[in-house]
């Protein structure tokens, strides 16, 4: 036991073992495990461009606003409401964009279980890309209405910022429950996530982005506030623009729609864990 | 509590089309500390058995209990993709919430710099790669370490501080060992699993599982017998 062939000293390979107490799992450490897988999911996104990925992934829902604002403004038409073209199309793209990334999800790329250390779970890991894509479009926003504000119109200010505050995480719930389902569905249904994209596009039409849900004629009003993002895209303006006619807003229900979605999201995603 | 607790653990799997059922029945528990080899010959299930207790795969029946901080069987690299070897390194260390400092200082002793910081994990030599990775699973502190097969790979020198390290690990915390080897499993355990037709026997001595081991038929192509406790060739439990 003690002849050794090597000229490894025991005192430098009992530095390597010197760590003797198993860590306990404790909410600190499950904290920076989710902080590490999401470093990690932003890596794999953009896998070439090291660093820059986070940036890549800010700027894309940034330019998909200008590129809004430009058709609008070579079509010259003026804004739905106000007078600033990227606040109009940016409080409603961006919030979108928001609930877009977290409820749909290119490919549910949860890694095979038989190669994955047994520390990180499916939950972990879908946690962390929900806490990189609302990281990613939090600051995105946040400098786009610095930006704004500087360059364009003090409105960018929002009035209310507790309420809209709110409404950006009740829309975070509403994508993270839509996303764990979505989730399930395309490991099941393999062509689910490319009928998502299309239904996606679709369903940015029918949310208010580009014209004001209470300037609409009657008909079509009482089909589109099924829709929660609706409600979600006109409460969220209104916290920007004082006078904003949000009359048809109903905040119980996007509440209610968001707390529903997010419960059946954990419900579906526990159970296909489970059963897998 | 015990440490690990097996409870009529069943697992089943899909391979060319086929439903096969690997492990059926499995109950049995082992305390804090203990040594205990895994007896089995090639594809009776000995990794399939380590994997479950490990956690990397869920039984299709039955029921595992830890009342002890568990390891991955040592030397597992999971999906390391494109990332470089100190990534790996404080990737699996963090994961754990040990210091990644130290091994990486350590193999910094043996392996280039260049290589540990600048070519991905999985483009190094395969000896290299497992070696590491074996480093790495030592360096974690577990109650209960779980080695499958062999403990140390690489060079006979790498081997050699895969061993030690073992042994450092073995003085404090308890272990599983799977092997067809009994020679090792002597040098090393007290009691002994013998795992035959997709069933576990649970030996509180050593000596009795062995004795049962080797009154076991060898199922496929008999092998010459090797005496080299670290030879894995052909070893097709996976």
């Amino acid at each position: 036991m003690t002849h050794h062939s090597s000229d490894v000293s025991d005192a430098v390979l009992a530095n390597v073992v010197a760590d003797r107490s198993p860590r306990a799992p404790s909410v600190m450490h499950w904290l920076s495990i989710i902080g590490m897988l999401t470093m990690r999911e932003m890596h794999r996104r953009h896998r070439r461009l090291k660093g820059w990925g986070f940036f890549l992934l800010m700027i894309e829902p940034v330019l998909a606003v200008i590129a809004f604002v430009s058709i609008f403004t070579f079509l010259e038409r003026k804004p739905a409401y106000g007078t600033s073209q990227f606040l109009f199309h940016g409080t409603g793209v961006l919030l979108f964009y928001l609930f877009m990334r977290l409820a749909i999800r290119g490919k549910s790329h949860l890694e095979d279980r038989s190669r994955r250390f047994p520390r990180v779970n499916e939950f972990d890991s879908v946690m962390a890309s929900f806490l990189l894509e609302f990281t990613v479009m939090t600051i995105a926003t946040i400098v786009f209405f610095i930006g704004v504000a500087l360059l364009d119109t003090s409105l960018a200010v929002p009035w209310n910022p507790i309420l809209g505050v709110g409404i950006w995480l009740i829309v975070t719930v509403l994508g993270i429950g839509l996303g764990l389902a979505n989730y399930v569905m395309s490991a099941i249904v393999p062509v689910w996530s490319l009928v998502l994209q299309v239904l996606g596009r679709g369903l940015m039409v029918l949310s208010g982005v580009f014209y004001v849900f209470a300037f609409m004629p009657t008909a079509p009003r009482a089909y589109l506030a099924w829709n929660p993002m609706i409600h979600a895209v006109e409460a969220f303006r209104a916290t920007f623009y004082p006078h904003y006619p949000d009359f048809l807003v109903d905040l119980g229900y996007l509440v209610g729609v968001a707390v529903a979605a997010f419960v059946g999201g954990i419900v579906v995603f526990r159970g296909f864990v489970i059963s897998r | 509590m015990s440490a690990i607790t097996l409870e009529r653990v069943g697992y089943g799997a899909v391979r060319h089309g086929q439903r096969l059922q690997l492990l059926d029945n499995v109950t049995f528990s082992l305390q804090h500390g203990s040594r205990t080899a895994v007896l089995g010959h090639a594809g009776s299930g000995k990794s399939i058995l380590l994997r479950l207790m490990a956690g990397i795969l869920r039984p299709t029946s039955g029921v595992i209990e830890l009342g002890e901080t568990v390891s991955f069987p040592i030397g597992f690299l999971g999906a390391p993709g494109t990332a470089t070897t100190v990534e790996f390194v404080d990737y699996v260390c963090r994961l754990y919430g040990s210091d990644a400092r130290r091994v990486i200082d350590f193999l910094r002793l043996d392996i280039a710099e260049r290589d540990l910081y600048a070519r991905p994990l999985m483009s190094l030599q395969p000896e290299e790669r497992n070696f590491i990775g074996y480093v790495v699973g030592y360096s974690i502190p577990f109650g209960m370490y779980l080695v499958d097969r062999v403990i140390g790979v690489g060079s006979p020198r790498h081997r050699e501080i895969c061993e030690r390290l073992f042994r450092m690990r073995a003085e404090t915390s308890g272990f599983v060992l799977a092997t067809r080897h009994v020679r090792l499993a002597q040098r090393y355990c007290q009691a002994g699993i013998v795992l035959e037709n997709r069933q576990a026997t649970y030996y509180s001595d050593l000596g009795e599982a062995i004795e049962v081991f080797q009154k076991l038929p060898i199922p496929y192509v008999r092998r010459p017998d090797s005496s080299d406790e670290n030879d894995d060739s052909g070893d097709t439990d996976e």
